[in-house]
């Protein structure tokens, strides 16, 4: 069991190679009632920005398999005792999909995300 | 009375003559003279006579009265005239001895005496079985009549008959012998519950039976690649394991892979967490749900009045905000407010709950549901759901009541927080950052090449308890079960809340009925061969299908989800059982009451 830090530059490209792998019957990959295309594994809500997209996926050996074979998303880094490892230039990639704006509540009040994108609970 | 010595003197001296003529005289003068027919007693009269005589009873010693007490005077023939009268006149009146009988030792007074004059007598005996009168006996002869009218009852093996035209309580004996299951024809109503034809034997005859209370079911699986926080049925905050299950107040947690939005969700100290307006912190200092003293002392200034806050965005649509929280015993409110930034109308959206009342007042029209589970320790989880329209990040607020009608600063204690999206979810504590936990997968046993029932008869019962999702647009499926050239599946179908039963073999038969989420919800879906029926809390449906449910695949049915990824229940099952037959409509009605 692995937690992935997860960059996928493109999201319209990676929808379109999972619905490939759906089509192929790829385990993981398949298409639900709505004709959507699901790439079945645990993940944290994913963090968009644009076209890029960042989220945290949980992966038993088999699923590590499936998606060291995707083309379209990337490894940058891995979640270990709840603390973020970054591959070499990971968390560029991370930084810009998670920018964490700094928002002023009705109070004035500052606010910003955590750097965190979130955790997996052990 | 004359001497004798005097015969003694003549004969024994010589002047005898002279002497003899003197004495003559003198006897002469004092002899008594005879008189014929008396003569001289033969019965000596002597000094003992004499003194008897001198004691003997006289005329004036007699007493003539009866009420005399003396003993050795006698009583007056007067008086002995009267006593004889007395007698006669007894006996006269008297009863006469008869050989065997006697007087009676028990009293006949005058209680008895009243007794006697009400006695009942054979003219006050009733002869009709139409009398309503209370006081008088029934007769012997319509005794007879109902003697016989009981013969021509059919109690033979407690079969009852022919109550159906009657208004009164009826009553039916379970078990009656042997434990032997019992019927009642007809369609008995027992108190609003139709009870016409419910067995005990096919109630308790499951092909599986598991999702009950304490019991989740031998060979049911459980996947979850982390662990979790349930709630138990008593209050208590407990961890389930990894890939384990642990029955949750309201049945067996089933969710979806959700997160708390919340950082340091039990850290209140922390620089996260904006302590408006003076407010203070003193870190576990206070008991948990859980037992533990790792609960926070909100200190608020009353004035102010004084608040915490950590800011979020929110999700477009539903969002769940709850904490954990308990009165230190004077602290009367509490409130909860999500923030004017996220709503198009710019009001505040709040709830605050009263500790003394249990009650909830709640403020905003993009509120869709609030509400508290009470917890152990005189904890509450306390929850507001609202709709949010913009994403705007803006200040969650847990405050000290606008309203508290104590006006002091009084302390309360504070466990834990979640922001989640959707409905409340299971809770999950956090720290430097947002947590996730994945949903748990229920697996239950394969079923292979088990025809299930005969002529494609199938009964699934499912009770509900809280937190089925409806308004979010996406199915949410309850169990999807493998049959030939497809499957039986039972769904909520979230774009217009309705209950769905499907059986698809190529051809797909379904029906559906309305529902109301988060509200305890009863499921019976039947299949006896030739109609799908659908009894939702009471409510029936039905739709006539086509083909014979049969399984015979190698697939698991599963529970709570449609594929282990999609469509989640969102839910806690209460129940759920199969039964390879269908069960009748009063057999469902009892189900339903006895769960």
């Amino acid at each position: 069991m692995i937690d992935l830090i997860v960059y996928m530059p493109n999201l319209i490209k990676f929808r379109k190679e999972a619905l490939n792998k759906a089509n192929e019957g790829v385990v993981g990959f398949y298409l639900d009632e709505d004709g959507q295309v699901v790439y079945a594994v645990d993940k944290l809500p994913v963090k968009y920005f644009g076209n890029k997209s960042l989220s945290i996926i949980r992966l038993n050996d088999d699923q590590l398999a499936v998606f060291d074979t995707l083309t379209t998303a990337e490894r940058i880094g891995k979640v270990v005792n709840d603390t973020y490892i970054f591959d070499v230039g990971g968390e560029l990639k991370y930084n810009s999909v998670h920018t964490r704006p700094v928002y002023t509540d009705e109070l004035g009040n500052e606010i910003q995300e955590p750097y965190y994108i979130g955790l997996f609970k052990s | 009375m004359v001497s004798l010595d005097l015969f003694n003197g003549i004969g024994t001296h010589g002047d005898m003559r002279v002497k003899t003529n003197d004495a003559i005289n003198t006897l002469n003068a004092s002899k008594v003279d005879t008189v014929a027919g008396k003569g001289l007693s033969t019965n000596d009269y002597d000094n003992v006579a004499s003194a008897k005589v001198s004691t003997a009873l006289q005329p004036s010693d007699v007493v003539d009265a009866l009420t005399s007490t003396v003993v050795d005077k006698p009583l007056s023939a007067a008086q002995g005239k009267a006593l004889n009268d007395a007698i006669n006149t007894l006996n006269a009146s008297k009863v006469d001895t008869v050989a065997g009988k006697g007087l009676s030792t028990n009293d006949y007074d005058n209680v008895a005496s009243a007794k006697v004059s009400t006695a009942l007598q054979p003219s006050d005996v009733v002869d009709a079985l139409t009398s309503t009168v209370v006081d008088k006996p029934l007769s012997a002869a319509q005794g007879k009549a109902l003697n016989d009218a009981i013969n021509t009852l059919n109690l033979d093996h407690g079969g009852l008959i022919g109550l159906t035209d009657d208004d009164h309580a009826q009553y039916l004996l379970l078990s009656g012998r042997g434990g032997v299951a019992q019927s009642i024809t007809g369609g008995l109503s027992v108190d609003g519950l139709n009870m016409g034809s419910v067995s005990y034997e096919r109630l308790n005859n499951s092909l599986f039976s598991g999702f009950r209370s304490n019991n989740l079911g031998s060979g049911v699986i459980t996947t979850r690649s982390t662990t979790d926080t349930v709630i138990d049925r008593y209050g208590y905050v407990k961890t389930a394991a990894i890939n384990t299950a642990l029955e949750g107040s309201h049945g067996w947690p089933s969710y979806e892979a959700h997160t708390n939005k919340f950082t340091h969700s039990e850290e209140f100290t922390h620089a996260s967490w904006f302590k408006a307006l003076g407010a203070t912190i003193s870190a576990d200092t206070a008991i948990a749900p859980d037992g533990t003293i790792t609960a926070d002392s909100f200190i608020p200034v009353a004035a102010s009045p004084s608040y915490l806050s950590m800011g979020l965005l929110p999700k477009i649509g539903l969002n769940t905000f709850s904490i954990f929280v308990a009165s230190d015993g004077s602290l009367d409110e509490i409130t909860l407010l999500a923030p004017a930034a996220w709503f198009n109308s710019g009001i505040v959206q709040v709830i605050t709950y009263t500790f003394s009342t249990d009650s909830i007042i709640q403020s905003g029209a993009n509120v869709e549901i609030s509400g508290r589970e009470l917890l152990a320790n005189n904890y509450v989880r306390l929850f507001i759901t609202v709709d949010a329209e913009i994403t705007a990040a803006s200040g969650l607020q847990i405050r000290y009541a606008l309203t508290n009608a104590n006006g002091t600063t009084d302390n309360f204690k504070i466990w834990g927080a979640q922001l989640n999206d959707d409905y409340l979810k299971p809770y999950i504590p956090t720290v430097a950052a947002t947590v996730t936990v994945p949903g748990l997968t229920y697996s239950l046993p394969v079923y292979n090449n088990v025809a299930l029932g005969k002529n494609g008869e199938f009964t699934a019962l499912v009770k509900l308890s809280a937190g089925v999702d409806g308004f979010t647009g996406v199915d949410r499926y309850l169990f999807k079960l493998p049959v030939v050239n497809g499957f039986i599946m039972l769904y909520f179908l979230g774009v217009n809340n309705t209950v769905q039963f499907r059986f698809d073999a190529n051809i797909i038969t379904q029906v559906q009925i309305p529902f109301t989420p988060n509200t305890p919800l009863y499921i019976a879906a039947m299949c006896d061969g030739f109609n799908v029926k659908l009894n939702v809390n009471g409510e029936i449906a039905t739709l006539p299908v086509t083909g014979i449910p049969i399984i015979n695949t190698n697939d698991n049915v599963s529970v709570g989800n449609a594929d282990g990824v999609n469509n989640w229940l969102n839910g806690s099952i209460s129940h759920l059982e199969f039964k390879d037959f269908a069960l009748t409509d009063s057999e469902v009605e009892f189900w339903r009451n006895s769960i």
